[in-house]
Parts: C-alpha cells; structure tokens; sequence
C-alpha cells in the first residue's frame, strides 16, 4: 500500500534529522535512542502483514488492528501533552520565583 | 487610624498615564507606605515612579502577570514590616477613601480579609462586564463552594499574616480565584464591603476580556485537577 511507502519515508526523513542533531551535540545521544526504538516500533507495525494486526486487534476486541494502533497513538499523545504541560507550568513557576528573587534585590527607594 | 503599618501593594503593567495620580491620591490621604511592582512593563512607567515619587518601585525583568507581581509586592511589604496589606490597582479604577472603611471592618470585625465589592453599592457597570462578573460568582462558587457578589475585585485590604498565608501560586488573573479559594480552605474570616469602581475609557480599554476569562476558568479547572 502507498502509505505504508509514505509513512516510511516520513519516518526515515524524521530519524535523519535527529541524527544530524546528535552528530552536532553529542548529548542528545538518549534522545535519538528513545525515538529511534519508538519509531522503529512504529516501522514494524506499518510493514506487518494487515492479518497478524487484525489478530492484535481482535485480542483487544477492536474489528480492525490499525485501529488499536490509532487508538493507542492518540492515547500517548494526550499523555505527551499532559506531561509537556505539567513541565511547562513548573519551569513557569521556577521562572517566577527567579524573576522575583532578582525584583527583590533591585528595590529602589 | 494609624496607617504606618499599612502598606499598599500595586502590581503595574503599563500604566505611565496613571500610576502618578494613583501615587499622589494615596499618599494625600495618609498612605505613606507604597510598594509598586513594574511586571515588565514596555512603558516607562518604572522611571516616572522612581524619578517623582518616594514610594518602593521594583521591576520584575520580565511580565509574569498580575498575580506574581502581587504575590512579589506582598512579599516586599512583609520584609518591610507591614501589619495590613492592600491591594489596588495602578489604572485609577479604586478609590482610595474605600481603604478607610475597609480597614476599620478589618480592625474592628477582627477579619482576615475584606474583600471589596462593586455589586454592593451603585456602580455603573457596562453590561458586557455585569455578565462575565456574575458568571464568575457562579463559577467560583461551584469551584470553590463560596458565593459572593464579587468575585475579581482588585481591592482587597488583609493582615500580614493572612498575606503570607495566602502564598499565590496563580502567576496571571487566576490569583483573584485562588485567593477565594485559599479563603475557603484555610477557613479566613472575610466579609465584603461596598466599593466604588471608577470605570474609565482608560481602564475599561485594560480590562479582562471573554475570552481571558475563559482562560482563567480553563486554568483553575486543570489545577484543581492535579
């Protein structure tokens, strides 16, 4: 199927990247692993046969195995958001805290 | 009354125009004690505070919103030695003789907080304005279990130790909420009294629009959450 071919080509483009920022910053080493395991997981999904993920749909009680996959992606990417958002509110609240111990010092009057 | 115990708390955010007036209606009626924190304001109002006035100025570098700069101001006027903590606004929108009266029920009642309130006494309140207020009394109350008449009055007079209870952690306008809401949860004896809000082109063009308002209900809906 084509998108199987389009998915691929998505994902090679998005490890490529990731390699490229690893060569230039060494410390970003951990990160390319996490994604290059996750989205090779992905890549073992696109090009199984469409009966052995039917079967994994089945077990799950859903008619169709793409559509456990797609359930199970739009359930991490909520998690995903949850968790950016959480970081976001705590470096907001560390910023706060560092812009008034600098307003504290700066006092004037 | 004697009011070198009081300290008076206003966050600004680009009000150059006003803050002076402000300043001067203060201190004409015996409010020596000023703190003003600049929440990185792009104007300069920073300067023309520091350079004709003598009340406290500091400046957050950079805007962290309305709550944080109270919250800093707060926390300036306790190091500074202040027994009652008030808050007001830097767009002329308060009046100042509501302090008086505030502080006597404060003193008197032997209250935590007074809360002031524009639905108390007659305000000319446009009617965009009347409805999201009267729907944040409603949202307050489902959030928080308490029902007042006004809910994100910016006049507030306290005591210190209430003001270091109250910790905000609300950086933007969601503090006005989590303020009634630490009030019910850490059972501070309050009472609202009657203000006069000066609604001008002014400050009417700096007020919280619908859709902020939906985002503060957003906000304080996913803390209550975690």
């Amino acid at each position: 199927m084509i998108i199987q071919y389009i998915a691929t080509g998505i994902i090679i483009v998005v490890l490529i990247q990731f390699l490229i920022k690893v060569l230039k910053d060494r410390t970003q080493l951990i990160k390319l692993l996490f994604w290059g395991i996750f989205w090779g997981i992905a890549l073992v999904f696109i090009w199984l046969p469409t009966n052995t993920i039917d079967k994994l749909g089945q077990l799950f009680g859903v008619g169709r195995g793409i559509d456990v996959l797609v359930y199970l992606s739009i359930i991490f990417l909520f998690y995903y958001i949850f968790r950016q958002s959480e970081k976001i509110n705590k470096l907001e609240k560390e910023i706060t805290k560092l812009v008034r111990e600098i307003t504290k010092e700066r006092i004037q009057n | 009354m004697n009011k070198s115990k009081v300290y008076i708390t206003i966050p600004m955010y680009n009000d150059e125009k006003m803050i002076l007036n402000v300043i001067k209606s203060l201190k004409e009626n015996g409010y020596n004690n000023i703190v003003v924190v600049d929440d990185g304001s792009k104007d300069n109002g920073y300067n023309v505070v520091k350079d004709n006035t003598d009340a406290i100025i500091t400046k957050h570098i950079i805007n962290r919103g309305q709550g944080a700069a109270l919250q800093t101001g707060m926390e300036i006027a306790i190091d500074k030695g202040a027994k009652y903590i008030v808050h007001f606004d830097s767009d002329g929108q308060h009046d100042v003789k509501d302090i008086d009266h505030m502080l006597d029920t404060l003193i008197e009642g032997k209250y935590d907080i007074i809360l002031g309130s524009r639905f108390l006494q007659k305000n000319d309140i446009p009617l965009k304005k009347r409805i999201v207020l009267k729907l944040g009394i409603l949202f307050t109350y489902l959030l928080s279990q308490i029902w007042l008449t006004d809910v994100h009055n910016g006049l507030r007079v306290m005591t210190s130790e209430t003001a270091k209870k109250l910790n905000l952690q609300h950086d933007r306008m969601e503090h006005a909420s989590e303020i009634l809401d630490k009030i019910k949860v850490l059972n501070l004896k309050y009472k609202e009294v009657p203000v006069t809000i000066h609604y001008t082109e002014y400050s009417q063009a700096k007020g919280q629009s619908i859709s902020n308002s939906i985002n503060i209900a957003f906000k304080l809906i996913s803390s209550k959450l975690k």
